[in-house]
């Protein structure tokens, strides 16, 4: 964020002081991660694993009331990890978006459900930047993630495409037959003749037929192992174990291919439907992680607390269903020696709520269950845990492993590179999260949430949202972590300065979409 | 040889009608439904996606129809020339009318019905004898039938180049 100021305020004299310090305090934790000393001059590998809709509110790793990532912890006592880690939008394409160009949506402008990155920033992405030094692999079991891995098609070695760990022979034919234009054809198949939501009609009545008469067979085929079906991207049921194995075997290859690799992940569950495995399904029946809050005017299908209660221990058994699969990966990694030549970082493209009326994520909600994401990192041999506190952007990830990497960042990047790894831990800095599903890509935001991160506090702004009961929302983080006390207007100092900076990122990113004649 | 298989198939103007049904239903569905997604691509899809968008579409439903149409002809070719081939147009516009319309209704019944498809196919196969049945005995309902199914015909001059570009469109957007 640039501001047209001459004289040194007091937010930019405690940011100085901020990074100062930072600076200063970190060499120390610098030279413990110092991979350098483990690998030599060799690149090093980085696996990007991203879990889908999870939450790090809802991780015992972030101190939540149920022990729900017992392996998380375990890895965390080698890894690098990030507390306040936010993610730029509240759903799948913004996010991920953001993750893997470096950018906030209000620049990429993947900002609609199942969008695409503004076309002439295309190149503008991470696979690029690394470079042909690197063989970069690309999988996303999620649609909407996948569709921006074909738009970087021309950067990324391999693709894999999103079915390939599960008995799927159609998509597996359409991302073969298609290759070479999986975009257009991906809307023409995906989201016309035969959309992978049931409920949408078929526009080809061949492959409707055959999905739904699959989907009724899929209905009468119960497996023991899951009480509420296989989990399933709704296109395609699987398990998570063959999906990680397929990480796992996908990284031996690259490993052994002679070029240092980057490898990402996007992992589908804990994405809803949560579908945990027998030996999850009775944990957390209490509910004790539901907290009641005020129903929100602006999530439309507002569910009953009951309900709510009810999806939130079905969500923790997920995660922790998850986290038990994680811990098998971690083991062979480990015990197969890749990781003592690969950064691998875990995390989310957004989170997921069970508050407000919401259960899900993807409305104009940008509360802390929706955007507060887990991030660790562990470099190769990396013996102890390190804390970061300050806040961090998604949109970090990108500058961060492209320095780790030794490649050279491309213009225009938002992000920083990450505490720990370069970075510098500022106390004060702006982070965005934002939700624009309704507003045109091609045209000034008129019609959008903006949560802005700033130290302890969040300021959160529903642009053209009439029926809100407020048109801005501020918390203290700190003392009011579930967000239910609305201090806007009562912390007039805080108030007036988020508001200005909230205010003129949003006028900056206007600018460029505002036609002379408007 | 090839005569010998030429002979066991009907004969051109028997198979055009049929295909107008079959292409006027399949076409008409996916426009219909194109329709009612253009809206949302036009939020965030620029007009030359979105034309390739439809292409693929076109191609698809091209091939489809082209598809079912040759199941047909295979039937014919199968079995006994009673049966299908004697009296192609009608029996083959009422078939192709009930198996098409049976997946209208599959598709759209999922939720209300657990038929298994099989159960729904033969059920469109005995309706489509008895449609057959009855109107080769009911003189105006045999004609007004082919008369509907000929003025279809035309929308083939207009549906057959749009698909022909579009198969085109498709071919050359992924030429390696």
């Amino acid at each position: 964020m640039i501001k047209n100021k001459s004289r040194l305020n007091r937010r930019d004299f405690l940011k100085l002081t901020a990074a100062v310090a930072g600076g200063a305090l970190l060499s120390p934790v610098q030279s413990a991660l110092n991979p350098r000393a483990f690998m030599g001059d060799k690149k090093p590998n980085v696996i990007l694993l991203v879990f889908d809709a999870m939450s790090a509110r809802h991780l015992s790793l972030y101190d939540y009331v149920y022990n729900t990532t017992p392996n998380f912890k375990r890895f965390a006592q080698q890894a690098t990890v990030y507390h306040s880690h936010f993610s730029g939008g509240n759903f799948t394409t913004p996010g991920t978006a953001s993750m893997l160009t470096g950018t906030y949506p209000w620049t990429h402008r993947a900002i609609n459900h199942r969008g695409l990155i503004k076309r002439e920033l295309m190149g503008r992405n991470i696979f690029n930047a690394l470079g042909d030094d690197y063989f970069r692999t690309g999988f996303s079991h999620n649609l909407s993630a996948n569709i921006l891995l074909a738009q970087f098609a021309s950067s990324v070695d391999e693709r894999i495409p999103p079915a390939s760990y599960a008995d799927n022979f159609y998509y597996a034919l359409m991302e073969e037959r298609f290759r070479n234009n999986y975009v257009s054809a991906h809307y023409a198949y995906d989201g016309l003749l035969n959309p992978n939501d049931l409920e949408t009609l078929p526009a080809s009545l061949l492959l409707g037929v055959n999905q739904k008469a699959q989907y009724n067979a899929a209905k009468n085929n119960k497996n023991s192992d899951y009480p509420y079906g296989l989990p399933t991207t709704g296109y395609v049921d699987f398990e998570i174990r063959d999906t990680l194995a397929g990480l796992n075997k996908t990284a031996h290859e690259n490993w052994t291919g002679g070029r240092p690799f980057f490898e990402y992940f996007h992992i589908f569950p804990p994405h809803q439907p949560y579908r945990p495995q027998k030996d999850f399904a009775a944990l957390f029946l209490d509910a004790q992680g539901f907290i009641k809050k005020p129903r929100h005017p602006l999530v439309l299908n507002r569910y009953a607390d009951d309900f709510s209660k009810e999806y939130n221990s079905l969500y923790d058994q997920f995660v922790t269903n998850v986290d038990y699969e994680f811990g098998l990966l971690l083991d062979s990694l480990e015990k197969s020696g890749i990781l003592d030549s690969t950064y691998l970082i875990v995390t989310s493209d957004h989170g997921e709520t069970f508050e407000r009326g919401m259960i899900g994520h993807g409305s104009p909600l940008l509360y802390d269950s929706i955007i507060h994401i887990p991030l660790m990192v562990r470099a190769p041999g990396q013996a102890e845990r390190a804390d970061f506190f300050s806040v961090t952007s998604n949109l970090d990830l990108a500058p961060t492993i492209l320095k780790l990497a030794g490649a050279e960042p491309p213009a225009g990047l938002e992000g920083k590179i990450l505490p720990g790894f370069g970075g510098v831990e500022q106390s004060d800095r702006p982070v965005y999260s934002m939700q624009a599903d309704l507003n045109s890509p091609f045209r000034p935001f008129t019609k959008a949430s903006i949560a802005l991160n700033q130290g302890n506090y969040k300021l959160i702004h529903y642009l053209g949202y009439p029926e809100s009961n407020s048109e801005f929302e501020l918390y203290d983080l700190k003392n009011d972590p579930h967000e239910l006390v609305n201090l806007f207007g009562k912390l007039r100092d805080t108030t007036v300065d988020m508001k200005t900076e909230l205010l003129q990122a949003l006028e900056n990113a206007n600018k460029p979409y505002i036609r002379s004649n408007q | 040889m090839f005569n010998q298989i030429l002979n066991r198939l009907p004969r051109r103007d028997q198979i055009v009608p049929v295909y107008a049904v079959i292409a006027f239903m399949m076409f008409s569905w996916m426009i219909a439904i194109s329709l009612w997604k253009i809206p949302s691509w036009l939020y965030f899809q620029t007009f030359p996606e979105i034309l390739a968008i439809l292409a693929y579409a076109y191609a698809e439903i091209f091939v489809e129809s082209l598809l079912i149409l040759g199941v047909l002809l295979a039937i014919c070719f199968l079995l006994p020339p009673k049966f299908l081939k004697d009296d192609f147009a009608l029996r083959g516009i009422w078939t192709a009318f009930t198996v098409i319309g049976t997946m209208f209704l599959y598709v759209d019944l999922l939720f209300q019905t657990s038929l298994p498809i099989g159960a729904w196919l033969i059920g469109a196969l005995l309706l489509a004898s008895l449609l057959s049945f009855a109107s080769a005995r009911i003189g105006w309902l045999a004609k007004a039938v082919l008369q509907i199914a000929d003025r279809l015909i035309i929308f083939l001059y207009i549906l057959i180049p749009v698909s022909l570009v579009s198969l085109l469109t498709v071919l050359i957007l992924n030429i390696k």
